[in-house]
């Protein structure tokens, strides 16, 4: 495309997305926008307060947990030996050991 | 009633008052944004964003530069956060209304091949630096006046001039390729 070609091509580019506008409605729209943001309620941002107690209320939970977590002991181990007469008990390795048979 | 009393009006809290300006300044706006994002459905939607905020900030409009001044650079921030924050890739395959379908003929490769045209154009304007692009839009869309563009940029006319210059030299480049 040599610099003539260029400057045409461009300049119809340019001149048709001029040629566009904006929708009629445009301030009706812009207008209903700024009245929705305008009447209490109808915010969609959260108030930082409520922010605030939501993080509050979560690390709350979370070390919660941790210190719930902590506060865990095992119970103590019987340090008294148990004494189990394994004498009578049945061997039960005779069935699995089939070849034997 | 000029700018300054219908500022005030809103001001005031007439917030029908606003609806002049958005009426009277929405055009103009529209065609900058077009510069920057090819698509008019987006255009009014960050338009409609501008004047939202342009509302909001309006009590901290010092009224040192004229409001369209002062509007074109809202529209003109919104816009490249726009572009920055999507990173839009490709978003000129849905133009509806783009420069193809209009002039095209009916000759199918001919559409083709201005299709493709168009495609260069855009990809070669979103590509330039951020000042050069801008400075370029204010100029070829708008017809601002050097002046008026440096107002807009807070910068110099001088430095208008060769951010003018430098983008109409990138995009000769850019498209000088095959």
């Amino acid at each position: 495309m040599n610099n003539g070609s260029y400057d045409k091509r461009v300049e119809a580019f340019i001149k048709n997305e001029r040629s566009l506008g904006p929708s009629p409605f445009m301030a009706t729209r812009v207008l209903a926008k700024l009245e929705a943001l305008s009447t209490p309620g109808t915010s969609r941002c959260r108030p930082v307060w409520a922010t605030i107690a939501l993080a509050a209320l979560l690390t709350g939970a979370i070390l919660g947990g941790i210190s719930l977590g902590n506060s865990y002991k095992a119970a103590p181990m019987e340090t008294r030996a148990i004494v189990v007469n394994d004498h009578a008990m049945e061997n039960l390795g005779s069935y699995f050991n089939l070849d034997s048979e | 009633m000029t700018d300054t009393e219908i500022i005030h009006n809103v001001l005031q809290g007439d917030q029908r008052a606003y609806k002049w300006i958005v009426e009277k300044y929405s055009p103009m706006l529209f065609r900058v944004v077009m510069g920057f994002v090819h698509n008019q459905e987006q255009a009014e939607e960050l338009v409609q964003d501008t004047f939202v905020k342009a509302y909001q900030s309006l009590a901290a409009f010092n009224h040192k530069s004229s409001l369209s001044t002062w509007l074109y650079r809202i529209a003109i921030n919104q816009s490249i956060n726009y572009l920055r924050g999507k990173k839009i890739k490709h978003f000129w395959t849905s133009l509806p209304l783009g420069f193809s379908g209009r002039a095209a003929g009916p000759d199918p490769l001919s559409q083709m091949e201005q299709q493709e045209q168009s495609h260069l154009i855009r990809r070669a304007m979103d590509s330039l630096p951020e000042k050069q692009r801008t400075a370029f839009i204010l100029s070829k869309y708008e017809d601002l006046s050097q002046k008026e563009i440096a107002s807009v940029l807070k910068t110099s006319e001088g430095a208008v001039e060769q951010l003018l210059q430098r983008a109409k030299a990138g995009l000769r480049k850019k498209l000088g390729k095959p």
